[in-house]
């Protein structure tokens, strides 16, 4: 029976969503904007998608445009060809806002030992030149969350023109994004961390906001988006949401004390082991930890072997584990400890947290070759 | 249980052979390509492609597959010494030195931290064991393919549990294997060269990028001077082309290279030859050996019978001057007894 705590990385499909998608792989196989009533029903079913996105994120059913996911969503937030220094980004940026922005030159704001972000420091770079700002609502590596509503306030009050762009793919499973994100202008949020199917995902933005679109040519999701919608995938992405704003008050209860009781025992359990960033500061679900004298490598391999499944850093393209930008810019010394990221969601279990408590604790001893 | 082997698999033909190999033979084996190199790179054992290669043939082997990533210690142990061992006016051999640091110490030592019993490689050379019980590397039975030369620092350690599975393979029958296997990897061209330098930019490029190559005079023996090279530390003892110098009356080929005062000096054949080559820092497979034996000086050098002494070979025919930095090893017929770096 594996152990999955890797819910930040995606998610296991909820059922709510896996059934919500069924008829949309067989019966209903229309192309949406046909004018048949067969393509009927499949707009009808984005529109039904559309309502609960906006729900999810205190926006307007029409400033929904569904992408390809968590990446495009940034990708368009962020657009291409502006003019150097006309982009404000944070250090710990997931890689899909900050090398858009860093291919266009873009001013790249510093944190704190937290990795949280000042908004008075990111508006004093805000000037006449400044078109986007995009801080992130909660990290995906630490959990830790940004002050995204008062840095949309800062950077307003110097400008009003400027576009606050916030990736929240990983505040969807934990906030309410209407008032945590309150004041910002686009967000980004993917459909497989909070158990709907991966490749899908949506930019919410505030109307006549739109950046130039990236893909072009048909005229879906009103020019901003054009290509045949997925549509099962957008029926199951909706599905998700509306299960996981039905269930938050319960769940985040649950997995707070879940993750809770993990932490503690295993800074009980291994000497040196402490956590990343301050629970006050970070959502319920992701638990990030150092633990020194131990390499990651060596750590997840001993731990897969188990079927436990959980994260380092970041896994760069071949698969390799790479080093931490995040880390790097917290300050954060992961050359003499491993950085570990174990991260919760809606199906972990009990049971899932006594394995891990059992085979983290083990795999440590041995690797610091005490057993 | 059968015994566990970790596989270092880069995914060329020869490691994935090998690795099908251990399969066949009842093996637990895991596959593991070591990603040693994140800058510009011809193919060589470090690009994403090879990375995704090796996890296609070990999905068709129906083996895990993992990646280490060992790209701080080899710029530490191969590409900065490299660039030191240019620079102090050495011709080093980086795949030696990634051998002897990164593929059989490191990933040695990290394979028994995982519990693993043994490790394999695709490397053209095999493993004998003496009559004593003690172990020994010995050549593959491919002449043309060998690669005892750069293994063989491997002492008894490493060789009681290293498994090379191809050292009795030659090297077409080898690729027919992997075709009629159906790996994807069986018409993959061989890795040429060293891998973290593109064919494009050679040496020069990236010596150039990393601190400076120094512009030198070219004199003859008796001090005349020739001609010029753009970067002493690329000009190699033994070295004849690209030279530039015309009219002389016999071939020229460099006999010194003088760092200090950026001088090559260049000379007739007869003045490169040598009785005697100093060494340092020997290793040896089993025990310090002095005496008689076959020396090779290069990786597709021919063995030359010499003795070897504390501290030199000496060679009992002249021979053509060794760069400083290559690598001499000492064979007892097919078997290498150990092993050192010219000086």
């Amino acid at each position: 029976m594996p152990t999955y705590l890797d819910h930040a990385a995606s998610s296991p499909l909820r059922p709510e969503a896996l059934d919500a998608m069924l008829p949309w792989f067989s019966e209903r196989h229309a192309n949406p904007t046909a004018a048949h009533r067969l393509g009927r029903r499949a707009r009808q079913a984005l529109d039904d998608a559309r309502a609960v996105i906006a729900e999810a994120t205190g926006f307007e059913r029409g400033e929904v445009v569904f992408t390809g996911g968590g990446t495009e969503s940034d990708n368009l937030a962020i657009g291409r060809n502006r003019p150097p220094g006309s982009v404000i980004v944070g250090a710990t940026e997931h890689p899909a806002v900050l090398e858009p922005a860093e291919r266009q030159g873009a001013h790249v704001v510093g944190v704190d030992a937290n990795g949280i972000v000042d908004p008075a420091a990111v508006a004093a770079h805000v000037d006449g030149t400044t078109e986007v700002v995009s801080i992130m609502t909660v990290n995906n590596e630490t959990g830790v969350r940004q002050p995204i509503s008062s840095i949309a306030d800062a950077v307003h009050a110097v400008s009003d023109s400027v576009l606050v762009h916030s990736d929240a793919v990983q505040a969807l499973p934990w906030l309410d994004l209407a008032e945590a994100t309150s004041g910002v202008d686009m967000l980004s949020i993917t459909g497989h961390k909070i158990g709907g199917p991966q490749g899908v995902g949506a930019v919410v933005v505030r109307d006549g906001s739109m950046p130039d679109p990236l893909l072009v040519g048909g005229g879906q999701e009103r020019d901003r988006r054009a290509g045949t919608q997925n549509v099962a995938g957008i029926v199951g992405f909706a599905a998700a949401v509306q299960a996981s704003l039905d269930d938050r008050t319960e769940r985040l209860a649950r997995i707070d004390r879940l993750a809770s009781r993990l932490l503690t025992e295993l800074m009980a359990s291994i000497d040196g082991l402490v956590p990343t960033v301050d629970r006050a500061v970070r959502v319920p679900g992701i638990v990030h930890v150092t633990i020194p004298a131990v390499k990651s490598e060596p750590l997840l391999f001993l731990l897969d072997e188990q079927e436990l499944a959980c994260s380092a850093a970041s896994s760069c393209a071949s698969g390799a584990q790479g080093a931490s930008h995040v880390l790097d810019a917290m300050g954060v010394d992961a050359a003499n400890a491993a950085p570990l990221r174990l991260s919760l969601g809606w199906s972990t279990t009990e049971a899932e947290i006594d394995a891990a408590l059992e085979m983290i604790p083990a795999a440590v001893s041995r690797l610091r070759g005490v057993s | 249980m059968s015994e566990r082997v970790l596989v270092g698999m880069s995914g060329g033909v020869d490691s994935s052979v090998a690795a099908a190999l251990l399969v066949d033979h009842g093996f637990d084996v895991v596959g593991v390509t070591m990603k040693l190199w994140g800058g510009e790179s011809d193919s060589g054992c470090c690009s994403v492609s090879d990375v995704d290669d090796a996890r296609w043939v070990a999905n068709q082997l129906d083996i895990e597959h993992h990646v280490f990533n060992f790209g701080d210690e080899f710029l530490e142990h191969v590409v900065n010494p490299f660039v030191d061992t240019h620079r102090t006016g050495g011709t080093p051999n980086p795949c030696i030195e990634c051998n002897r640091h990164i593929k059989f110490d490191l990933f040695f030592e990290r394979a028994a931290m995982l519990g693993f019993d043994r490790i394999a490689t695709g490397h053209y050379a095999r493993v004998a064991t003496l009559e004593d019980g003690t172990f020994r590397m010995q050549r593959s039975i491919d002449p043309l393919k060998d690669q005892s030369y750069v293994l063989h620092m491997l002492g008894q350690d490493v060789l009681s549990r290293v498994l090379l599975p191809i050292g009795g393979w030659n090297k077409p029958d080898l690729r027919a294997e992997a075709e009629r296997r159906g790996l994807l990897t069986a018409s993959k061209p061989d890795s040429q060269d060293v891998c973290f330098i593109t064919k494009d930019g050679g040496r020069e490029k990236f010596l150039g990028a990393r601190g400076g190559l120094t512009p030198g005079v070219i004199l003859t023996e008796d001090g005349t001077k020739v001609g010029d090279v753009p970067a002493t530390e690329l000009v190699t003892i033994g070295q004849r082309k690209g030279l530039n110098v015309s009219g002389m009356s016999e071939p020229q080929f460099v006999v010194d290279v003088n760092l200090q005062e950026s001088i090559v000096t260049i000379g007739p054949r007869r003045s490169l030859q040598d009785d005697e080559t100093g060494f340092t820092q020997p290793v040896w497979a089993h025990k310090p050996f002095t005496g008689n034996a076959l020396v090779q000086a290069s990786a597709h050098g021919t063995a030359l019978p010499a003795t070897v002494e504390l501290d030199r070979v000496v060679w009992h025919d002249k021979r053509d001057r060794i760069a400083p930095g290559q690598s001499l090893v000492f064979y007892d017929n097919d078997y290498v007894i150990g092993g050192a770096i010219a000086t």
